[in-house]
């Protein structure tokens, strides 16, 4: 089946630069598929995602969306196809959340009545009551309740792609989580494409079909978080290059710990159902190398424990 | 002082409307002229820098000074005066245009180019709304300065109310002094005022405050 997204040895060099910020990138996304992309700052996994909608141009390369290069294509035929949400939100100050919202089909002299229901139904999709949030101003708004009229605006044309340029990063802890679980949720029930740029590696490997490492503009990893974290040539290791710092991940299912454990090589035996602390820290003692243990249920990320959390000192 | 303008009111009226017509074409054609400059200039720092030096170097000419000048070119009378005060007016235009656009968050230009509306919705329902108090702003103090500068073109044959204040002060009549002030404050003390309400109006819009939700606040 053809890939929805192909880049074809796509290379991005600034005038000034000493160095090319991407080089030779070369991978494909497959239509439905949420593809998180990870990686340090200026490592390259934001300038990917603005050479999809044009904001960037690629120096050398061709990027192909649906087949069709994307530089040959009428350049807002190709923005209106593709919903972009962003860190700071973007919010256009003087439009109430619903004029935010509408303002695309307001431009491509859509019917007006069916883009106000549509409008509706978008705020409910991200959890905003469409009778009190309608006519309110980004003013009035907090930074969780703009991202999500940031993302009813990103959906309102019914986009083939959704690009997120780490989302949530200004947003607090809490409602950072919230929004995570609502978009999976949105995803699950629209299935567009998504490329989902982060610096977090809990977010990248919780919200992944597939999570994309990405290192000085090149891609280290491209698979499944299953697959990283479990490699079977170093047997439920995963290592991979994240800015400075070489990161070593387990993941662990209860079982896992349950088997290890009894098998000897790993100190007492201790309970088979659930982990406690004890197992944990155990585990960061004993491997001095693993800088980061998941938990998974269900073969899925739920959640990510960091040695420098637990140990304190050093730098994750 | 009274009695001067029911005698005179004929020819007060008259220069009141020369005054106010030197006043409005003036600011008119600066503005369309200047809107063109920032729009060919906008991306480029050097031009920029080169043309806003330029204009304010022809700001610091005296007034009278730039009217002698374009006289032997362009005549006595209106003409001359309009072009020297289209050309005071651009160096405060231009920067306060290209002030408005600077004005908008990053981040909303981002998304307003990502998408897809085009050149000309972006402009009309994302950046002008936005860079318009800023620029409002530049056209409230054109205005005013230009009203000031006219009242000098009197000299060079051009009208409006500075014929009656010169005439006051070439005769010694303290009456027509007087009222010449008086109008020539008053008409532009009231422009200020209009459009100073003009500016705020926009300003609050820019901001998301308008009178629907009853919260109009500075």
């Amino acid at each position: 089946m053809q890939p929805f997204i192909e880049f074809q040895h796509v290379r991005k060099q600034y005038e000034k630069a000493a160095n090319p910020i991407i080089e030779d990138l070369i991978f494909t996304v497959k239509k439905h598929d949420f593809v998180t992309v990870l990686g340090s700052s200026g490592s390259g996994k934001t300038t990917i995602l603005k050479m999809i909608n044009r904001l960037i141009e690629p120096t050398d390369g061709k990027i192909l969306l649906d087949g069709q290069d994307i530089m040959k294509a009428e350049v807002n035929a190709l923005r209106r196809r593709i919903g972009y949400v962003i860190q700071q939100i973007g919010l256009f100050p003087h439009l109430t959340a619903k004029e935010n919202i509408a303002l695309l089909p307001r431009c491509l002299k859509q019917n007006k009545d069916q883009t106000d229901k549509r409008v509706d139904e978008l705020l409910s999709l991200v959890q905003l009551e469409p009778k009190i949030f309608r006519d309110r101003y980004p003013r009035q708004l907090s930074g969780g309740q703009q991202q999500r009229v940031g993302i009813a605006r990103a959906l309102i044309n019914h986009p083939d792609l959704l690009l997120f340029d780490e989302p949530f990063g200004a947003l607090d802890v809490n409602t950072r989580s919230q929004l995570q679980k609502e978009i999976l949720e949105i995803h699950r029930q629209l299935g567009t494409t998504v490329l989902f740029v982060t610096h977090d590696l809990q977010e990248a490997f919780s919200l992944g079909d597939k999570v994309m490492i990405v290192e000085k503009g090149k891609i280290q990893r491209y698979d499944s978080p299953q697959k990283i974290l479990l490699d079977p040539s170093t047997n439920t290791v995963g290592t991979f290059a994240l800015g400075s710092t070489v990161q070593r991940m387990m993941m662990l299912k209860p079982l896992d710990i349950a088997d290890s454990f009894v098998s000897g090589d790993k100190g007492p035996s201790l309970a088979v159902e659930g982990i406690t602390m004890d197992h944990i820290i155990s585990i960061f003692i004993q491997q001095e190398d693993v800088s980061t243990i998941i938990l998974t249920q269900d073969g899925l990320p739920t959640y990510t424990i960091r040695r420098s959390k637990i140990l304190g000192g050093e730098k994750p | 002082m009274i009695s001067f303008i029911s005698i005179y009111y004929q020819r007060v009226l008259n220069m009141l409307w020369e005054h106010f017509l030197l006043v409005f074409l003036s600011v008119l054609i600066s503005f369309l002229l200047s809107i063109g400059i920032s729009a060919l200039i906008r991306n480029r720092k050097k031009i920029t820098a080169a043309v806003l030096i330029l204009f304010i170097a022809i700001y610091c000419i005296p007034s009278l000074a730039l009217f002698s000048f374009l006289i032997p070119l362009l005549g006595l009378g209106k003409v001359t005066a309009v072009t020297t005060l289209i050309l005071y007016n651009q160096a405060y235009l231009i920067r306060s245009i290209l002030s408005g656009f600077d004005s908008i968050s990053p981040s909303v230009r981002e998304i307003s180019h990502s998408m897809g509306l085009g050149r000309f919705y972006s402009l009309w329902y994302v950046e002008i709304p936005l860079a318009l108090p800023l620029i409002l702003n530049g056209l409230k103090v054109a205005t005013v300065s230009t009203s000031g500068i006219a009242v000098i073109a009197s000299l060079v044959d051009a009208g409006g109310l500075g014929v009656l204040l010169f005439e006051g002060m070439r005769t010694h009549n303290f009456v027509k002094i007087v009222w010449g002030i008086l109008l020539i404050a008053s008409f532009t003390l009231f422009l200020n005022w209009i459009l100073g309400r003009w500016e705020q109006r926009a300003s609050e819009n820019a901001k998301g405050y308008t009178k629907k939700d009853g919260s109009k606040r500075r």
